[in-house]
């Protein structure tokens, strides 16, 4: 019985090496990890695709500022036939397993979003998490920017824009399940924030907005963290309250924001905007000292608040854009067929704004 | 033994929530399909309910014994040997529609021969097992992957990405007429308590009664999930472009503290656990049921040979068939399913009756 045993694990282990040689697996060493993708339009007509792809070269000894890369790039009449071409062009396989940043450029992505991003999604090794941005003046300028505190390469970006790392209010994430989702449905519009290269590192603090399917303007600084604060991420900031003669500075501790539209009988539909916010203060210009001085400035920072967060909405509505999901909020109310998506249309240029701000100043730091 | 049942129910919905069910309802999400979720939650718990019920008054005893006590030799063996195909092909679906999940998401340079038979020997292994074995099995392999996929559903509705916007847009089109095709695909959630068939020998099912409460609360609120957390995701319009919407949601999260990053891949891991598990009690309660019927299977090599022409025959109907063809063809199945189920319940529910007045 014992023999049998044996002789049947024998057969089974020469069995496993059949499997083993012709699994169809290639080895690490085989394979070239991207890391970031890079996608221009080029001045040819024919093959307006200019693809740029950013491969990781291993090295031995992790270290800031010593991450090295190797930048291809090719054109093409798309983006897979690209991809295809590029492979001629290494020693080994393209592995986009680790391809957590995909950058456009302006042209590229103005139109047809959908059609573009469309290869990344239909890829199943490009994850859902991918991060997207626009590069400015080109894809290839941000891919090539080498980065001084990078130890592996491409993972500045992607650092930058995980929200657990950088908790920046001027960095505006994008993600591509979130972007098609945005894409595709009506009442919600995309948006992709601006990555510009400086020396040593990437500035990232606008954004690009978009509106019925066109890229239409970006946001400045101050109006991109205010949008972001709208969206209720986890970013955080301080919020320049001047009031007055006063500077007064706000850490904000928590923010939740609120926002409802609300269409009264008889009366012009409005947009209703509630922020909570607490914090405490970093700096001011002057001593707080009772809590009349606390509730006084809790009243006019709120008001200034408010004031700016309008201004921004009024931007967003004059370019027709609708990054928050406004309509969506419609649709919910209203139902969701082509006519309720047909009289959002109608009504949002048209609609109020109303903000209401609850700043709770909890304290003032280690001074009065 | 009276909680093995529950693991089969549970193996049964969880395995469900990201296999074929969803794309039903997802196509006809604009036509009924939520008003198809709501009655499928009575009419698969009322079928439960009467099975066991049914179930309970044969203590030890498993389908094929009770029809041959009450119905002629012409009629039960042929229903027995059809039963056990149906059986077979379920585990069979779930075998194909699994390996083309591993081919796009984790193996793609494997062929799907090779990753459909790998499957066919783990089945066929898990089959011939004794039944008090396979319950083990179940219980481990749920009490492990369970909370995972809970974790998993818990995630994606803290995420930042899931809008209840969409959701509530989605409720709007509840007033619809319900469709057949969502109601047969939605009460396949609760298939999993047909298992008694044969389980029935080892599993109290007067005791599960007591317990009974808890298949439409936990049927409810993984139904529900199943449909709702993807349209959270992607909207009610995008939705509709992707062929398996709980895979590419659980894409879009992200374990920020995990040492792998893509929650994908967690998934499908668990998922594979249920898969096999499912597989296993298919075939062998298909296996059990065809030994009723023909006395020959009870030989071991006849049962083991039946499973494995079982097996090529899977691996052959995937490879002349491609994706979309298989996908209709489940559908077909779902469909006619249904009839099935209800006729076995209530033939068992019946034959209980008759049984007490005697």
């Amino acid at each position: 019985m014992k023999r049998a045993c044996f002789i049947f694990l024998l057969c089974e282990l020469l069995f496993l090496c059949t499997i083993l040689a012709g699994c169809a697996f290639r080895d690490i060493d085989k394979r070239f990890f991207v890391v970031a993708m890079g996608i221009d339009k080029s001045n040819d007509e024919k093959r307006p695709y200019d693809v740029t792809l950013k491969l990781a070269i291993p090295s031995p000894e992790i270290r800031p500022g010593k991450a090295n890369f190797q930048i291809i790039s090719e054109k093409a009449d798309s983006i897979p036939e690209a991809v295809r071409v590029m492979k001629s062009k290494v020693d080994k396989e393209f592995d986009f397993g680790h391809c957590r940043m995909v950058v456009f450029d302006e042209k590229t992505i103005r139109k047809n979003q959908g059609f573009t991003i469309n290869w990344f999604l239909r890829r199943r090794d490009i994850q859902g998490i991918t991060y997207l941005g626009i590069g400015k003046p080109s894809a290839r300028d941000v891919l090539k920017a080498r980065v001084q505190s990078e130890r592996l390469p491409g993972n500045a970006l992607i650092l930058s824009f995980d929200p657990t790392t950088n908790t920046s209010p001027y960095i505006m994430t994008s993600m591509l399940n979130d972007f098609y989702m945005r894409v595709r449905e009506d009442g919600i519009d995309p948006y992709l924030p601006i990555i510009e290269p400086i020396k040593g590192s990437y500035n990232i603090s606008k954004v690009a907005l978009f509106a019925k399917g066109t890229l239409k303007a970006d946001l400045t600084r101050d109006e991109t963290r205010i949008l972001n604060e709208l969206m209720s991420t986890d970013r955080r900031g301080q919020i320049n309250v001047a009031s007055g003669g006063n500077q007064l500075f706000v850490n904000v501790d928590d923010l939740k924001s609120g926002i409802q539209v609300m269409l009264p009988k008889g009366e012009k539909p409005y947009i209703d905007v509630h922020l909570d916010i607490k914090g405490f203060i970093e700096g001011s210009g002057e001593k707080l000292a009772t809590d009349q001085e606390l509730k006084r400035y809790e009243k006019i920072a709120g008001a200034t608040i408010s004031k700016r967060v309008k201004r921004v909405l009024k931007t967003i509505q004059k370019m027709e854009a609708d990054p928050l999901g406004l309509g969506l909020r419609y649709q919910a109310k209203m139902g969701a067929t082509e006519q309720q998506t047909k009289d959002w249309e109608r009504i949002y240029p048209n609609m109020d704004i109303r903000v209401h701000t609850d700043l709770k100043i909890k304290g003032t730091g280690t001074m009065y | 033994m009276a909680r093995y049942y529950f693991f089969i129910i549970l193996m049964n919905m969880t395995l469900n929530i990201i296999l074929n069910v969803p794309m039903v309802l997802v196509e006809n999400r604009f036509n009924g399909s939520i008003m198809s979720i709501l009655l499928s939650i009575p009419i698969g718990s009322l079928l439960a309910y009467l099975f066991t019920k049914g179930m309970s008054r044969f203590p030890k005893m498993d389908l094929p014994t009770i029809l041959e006590n009450n119905l002629p030799k012409y009629v039960y063996k042929p229903f027995l040997v059809f039963l056990s195909l149906m059986w077979i092909a379920s585990g069979s679906f779930a075998l194909i529609s699994f390996s083309y999940l591993i081919k796009t998401y984790i193996m793609p340079e494997a062929s799907l021969e090779l990753i459909s038979g790998l499957f066919v020997f783990v089945y066929i292994y898990g089959a011939v097992r004794q039944t008090a074995s396979l319950l083990y099995k179940a219980e481990i392999t749920m009490v492990i992957a369970f909370p995972v996929v809970l974790f998993i559903i818990f995630k994606a509705m803290r995420s930042d990405l899931f809008n209840y916007v969409h959701i509530v847009r989605m409720i709007h089109f509840t007033w619809e007429l319900p469709n057949y095709s969502s109601v047969a695909a939605a009460t396949y959630l609760f298939i999993g308590y047909i298992n008694l068939a044969i389980f029935n020998r080892y599993i109290d099912s007067k005791k599960a009664l007591r317990w009974f409460w808890t298949v439409p609360i936990l049927g409810t609120g993984i139904l529900l999930s199943s449909f709702f957390v993807p349209i959270g995701f992607f909207g009610i319009n995008a939705i509709g472009d992707i062929i398996l919407p709980w895979l590419m949601s659980a894409d879009s999260l992200r374990m920020q503290f995990g040492f792998i990053e893509r929650t994908v891949f967690l998934l499908i891991f668990f998922y594979v656990l249920m898969t096999f598990l499912f597989g296993m009690v298919t075939w062998h309660i298909g296996l059990e049921l065809l030994k009723g019927a023909v006395q020959s299977m009870k030989k071991k090599t006849w049962g083991r040979s039946f499973l494995l022409i079982v097996g090529i025959l899977t691996i052959i109907f995937q490879l002349q068939v491609n994706h979309r063809e298989f996908s209709s063809i489940v559908k077909y199945w779902f469909n006619f399913r249904f009839p099935v189920e209800v006729l076995l319940v209530i033939m068992v529910y019946l034959f209980s009756l008759r049984r007490q007045n005697v």
